[in-house]
């Protein structure tokens, strides 16, 4: 190709997308926020399937180990793997919050315009963090290296710059929704998000400095780790279920806001001492043990409580439900969120046990299965209720066209983490014995667990089920783009909660 | 109005108040913890040593009073030879540390046990029988950091370490670091680590 | 020594009670909700019999956990929080749904 018809193609391609882009704007369906919501959850799902490729990338190292060796080395593979994961889900979480903030609050969003700029500017960065993962991947020991290519610090690697970039974007962010509760109504609702934003973002703060002594340095960082996804992610997503139950099964404000805040306590209650899980064994002190195995035996409570609610509720008020593909999710959640979280957390999470899994494929499984099960599900129930909205608040239930999709990736996507999982679980079990127990955690000794059969199919089929993971999130990426774009019937109405 | 609907223990603003009352107090309970674990785990306080124990030998034992492994910190054994001060020493974990973040060590390998699972726990990487004996034990870790896929070992996976274009002044860094990482007192993990050197 | 760790040939034990008690809480909890709605005794005896295997296993799980002294806390607060708190769940749930007719629009705001 010459350099002029390259050009061409480029400006071709940058037309097309500026009129799609226009086009979209012009949406007669969506309001500035939802508008918003949408440019979010678009890039989550772009981020979400990189994730995927990225993890089967990693995944065929341990099958392959000169596979892309010093090309693209497991590290990098992981990093992007996960740090997709935590920004998609981010953006998804801000996107949520953006759908529904105009509706709870009754006015319009105050700065949308500063919301759509940083957007633009979040995502230009996420861009650029992503390339000089991919080709810096590196450089020498020194803050340069800190400041610009990565911290080299699990799920929060991004380098300073871009640190203090988001910063700057979630306050924006944080403005926008508490200006905008601040001008229209404040609600029970609107009070826990922007607490929980407030401590979301003031956690992150704790990952964002240098200190030599290891062990200060896990200290922190297990703030911002645990603390989100056991604390302040739980509560994000409380919040966002809980607009959800009022707007699409028609429960009542009161009930909703009362159940909130039950959750709330709930959660913290066992969610913020509960960090001492992770105070064990990386040099603070033996009290932890006891702190931490008590709090994190409590963990499993609200996501038990949620079981007997929804047995409740599906029993007493047989709700109707006018997108079905958004329902399935949100059953997915609640299965997700209780066995990856409460029965894969609490299977390991003692000390007199956790002396063996620590720092196996064990929390591989757990991960896997929480991250998915608690927070990819709901997200993508959400896409869904966005998706409806933005093709004309259309018909989404029973007997859609093209309705194999939604269901064909539901139940890949989730046989596959939960695949996956399962084989996790077993390499996880083995290394516990072999490398932890016996072998004592040695260099030999990690090995002779690596080699081992059981380790080295559980490895196998980790891919068979990755492949059908990302199958599926093919096809829901396909979905979202498809879904209900042909429909003429109008969403199938839902009566308030007539009592 | 004959009864409050709902009670009083079911409604909005108990629990709202619950709620509050929880967090605090458990965010409360969490800070003082902190202080107290911060100033247990700062260098030379009782649980982490002072940077300077890269100037000792180190050992990692079975602790039969408290039926755990235990570090153990014994006579001078300067690393390369030289004893630092403490802030040369420190100056030198502080290198190695930053090397170890700056390579993205952590995306392959778990430090205390946190991290990923595609290499060996470096916890106690400066015990490891690997290396030999204590007398071979600085040089051939220099030699592995500096080109670990000519010292790969592997154990038969051919899952090799790939080359970081790790400088000679960073891999001692990186030495030094694991050495006084060895000597943190972990609660007892890793469990059955046999030290290199340890008597028994 | 605070803690004694599991023996290496307890590890399932271990794993598999410990994930049998939080499955059998929350299916004693769906059980003890389902025979509230459709008020059968069949579930109700039901229930019951999924608490006294939950009971079990907390058993076992203290037992290969070597549980002593401040842990076995621990077991009475199992024991006990998972039998009593799905019917406090389920009060919470009924006095929580109690219709309220006055000034609340369905759905609406209400500061
Ligand atoms: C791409 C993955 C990867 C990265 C990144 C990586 N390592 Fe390794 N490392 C390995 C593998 C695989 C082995 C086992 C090599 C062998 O047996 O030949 C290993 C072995 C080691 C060992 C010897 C094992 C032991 O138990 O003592 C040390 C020490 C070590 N690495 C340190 C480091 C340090 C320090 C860094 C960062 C500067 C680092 N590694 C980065 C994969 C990695
Ligand atoms: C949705 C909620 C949760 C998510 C997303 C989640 C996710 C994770 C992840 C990704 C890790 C590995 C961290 C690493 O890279 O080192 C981890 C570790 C851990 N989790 Fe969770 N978790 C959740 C809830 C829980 C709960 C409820 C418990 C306990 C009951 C728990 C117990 C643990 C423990 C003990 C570890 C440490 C594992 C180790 O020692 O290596 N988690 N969690
Ligand atoms: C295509 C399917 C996938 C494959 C093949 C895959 C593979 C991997 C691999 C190889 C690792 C590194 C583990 C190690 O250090 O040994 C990893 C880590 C991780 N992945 Fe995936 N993954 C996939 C999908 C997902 C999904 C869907 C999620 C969640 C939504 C997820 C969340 C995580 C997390 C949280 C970790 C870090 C775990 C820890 O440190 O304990 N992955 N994945
Ligand atoms: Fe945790």
């Amino acid at each position: 190709m010459t350099a002029t018809t390259f050009q061409d193609k480029a400006a071709a391609c940058w037309s097309g997308c500026k009129q799609r882009h226009a086009e979209f704007m012009a949406n007669p369906h969506l309001s500035g926020g939802q508008k918003l919501a949408v440019h979010y959850f678009t890039v989550a799902m772009v981020l979400f399937m990189a994730q995927l490729l990225f993890g089967l990338l990693a995944g065929l190292q341990f099958l392959f180990p000169s596979f892309l060796y010093e090309i693209l080395d497991f590290n990098v593979n992981r990093m992007v793997h996960i740090n997709a994961m935590v920004v998609w889900m981010l953006y998804g979480f801000i996107g949520s919050v953006y759908w529904f903030l105009e509706d709870e609050s009754g006015v319009e969003i105050v700065g949308l315009k500063w919301g759509q700029l940083a957007f633009w500017v979040l995502t230009g960065a996420v861009t650029l963090v992503v390339l000089v993962y991919l080709f810096i991947q590196f450089g020498a020991g020194n803050d340069t290296s800190l400041w610009l290519i990565n911290e080299g610090r699990e799920y929060i690697e991004a380098p300073r710059w871009a640190d203090i970039g988001i910063v700057v974007v979630v306050l924006t962010f944080f403005y926008n929704v508490a200006a905008t509760f601040a001008k229209g109504q404040w609600s029970g609702i609107a009070g826990v998000l922007v607490l929980d934003l407030v401590a979301l973002a003031g956690l992150y703060l704790a990952g964002m400095f240098y200190v030599t002594n290891i062990s200060v340095d896990q200290y922190w960082w297990w703030w911002v780790i645990h603390l989100w996804v056991e604390a302040t992610w739980e509560v994000l997503v409380g919040c966002i279920m809980a607009w959800s139950l009022m707007k699409l099964l028609g429960v009542r404000r009161q009930i909703v806001q009362t159940w909130l805040y039950i959750e709330v306590a709930l959660m913290f209650g066992s969610g913020i001492l509960g960090l001492g899980h992770h105070y064990f064994w990386i040099g603070t002190p033996e009290y932890w043990f006891s702190i931490g195995g008590f709090f994190s035996a409590l963990e499993p409570i609200p996501l038990v409580a949620m079981v007997v609610h929804s047995v409740y509720d599906s029993g007493v008020h047989r709700f109707k439900n006018s997108n079905h593909p958004a329902l399935a999710w949100i059953i997915a959640h609640t299965f997700g969120n209780f066995l990856g979280a409460g029965v894969w957390g609490f299977m390991h999470t003692l000390p007199q046990i956790n002396l063996y899994t620590h720092g196996t494929q064990w929390s591989a499984s757990h991960g896997h299965l929480a991250f998915f099960g608690a927070y990819a599900t709901i997200n993508i129930a959400f896409f869904y209720l966005a998706a409806q909205q933005a093709r004309g608040n259309v018909w989404m239930g029973g007997d859609l066209a093209n309705g194999w999709r939604w269901k064909a990736a539901a139940i890949l996507l989730n046989l596959g983490v939960l695949g996956m999982t399962v084989a996790l679980l077993i390499a996880g079990y083995e290394q516990s014995f072999i490398e932890r127990a016996v072998e004592g955690s040695t260099w030999a000794g990690y090995f002779a667990a690596q080699n081992h059969p059981w380790f080295m199919q559980a490895m196998v089929w980790r891919m068979v089920f990755g492949l059908m993971t990302a199958a599926g999130g093919g096809l829901l990426f396909w979905d979202l783009v498809e879904i209900g774009k042909g429909e003429q019937r109008p969403a199938a109405v839902i009566a308030s909660q007539a009592e | 109005m004959t009864e409050q609907i709902p009670p009083r223990w079911a409604s909005e603003t108990f629990w709202k108040k619950t709620a509050i009352w929880v967090t605090g107090g458990s965010f409360v309970l969490l800070v003082v913890l902190t202080f107290d674990s911060l100033a247990k785990i700062s260098a030379g306080g009782p649980r982490v040593p002072a940077y300077s124990v890269i100037n000792k030998d180190i050992g990692y034992r079975f602790d039969k009073s408290k039926q755990r492994y235990q570090p153990v910190i014994g006579d001078d054994a300067p690393l390369f030879g030289k004893s630092l001060s403490e802030e040369e020493a420190e100056k030198l974990v502080d290198l190695g540390k930053k090397t170890v973040q700056a390579k993205n060590c952590m995306n392959c390998h778990t430090l205390l046990g946190n991290g990923a699972y595609y290499a060996p726990d470096l916890t106690k990487a400066w015990l490891d029988q690997g290396w030999i004996a204590k007398e071979s034990r600085e040089q051939m870790m220099l030699n592995f950091l500096l080109d670990p896929e000519k010292n790969a070992r592997t154990f038969g996976s051919n899952r090799k370490m790939p080359n970081l274009e790790i400088t000679q002044q960073e891999a001692e860094g990186i030495v030094a670091f694991l050495k006084w990482m060895a000597s943190i007192d972990t609660n007892g993990f890793p469990h059955n680590f046999r030290a290199l050197g340890a008597e028994d | 020594m605070l803690i004694e760790p599991v023996a290496l040939s307890d590890f399932f034990l271990s794993f598999f009670s410990a994930a049998l008690i939080i499955l059998l809480a929350a299916l004693y909890a769906a059980l003890f909700a389902w025979s509230k709605i459709a008020g059968r005794r069949s579930l109700g005896i039901a229930a019951w019999v999924t608490y006294f295997a939950l009971l079990v296993c907390v058993a076992l799980f203290s037992y290969v956990n070597h549980f002593s002294g401040y842990w076995l806390a621990l077991s009475l607060l199992m024991a006990l929080g998972y039998g009593w708190m799905p019917r406090f769940i389920w009060r919470l749930c009924a006095a929580t749904h109690q219709p309220d007719h006055h000034h609340h629009q369905p759905g609406g705001h209400h500061d």
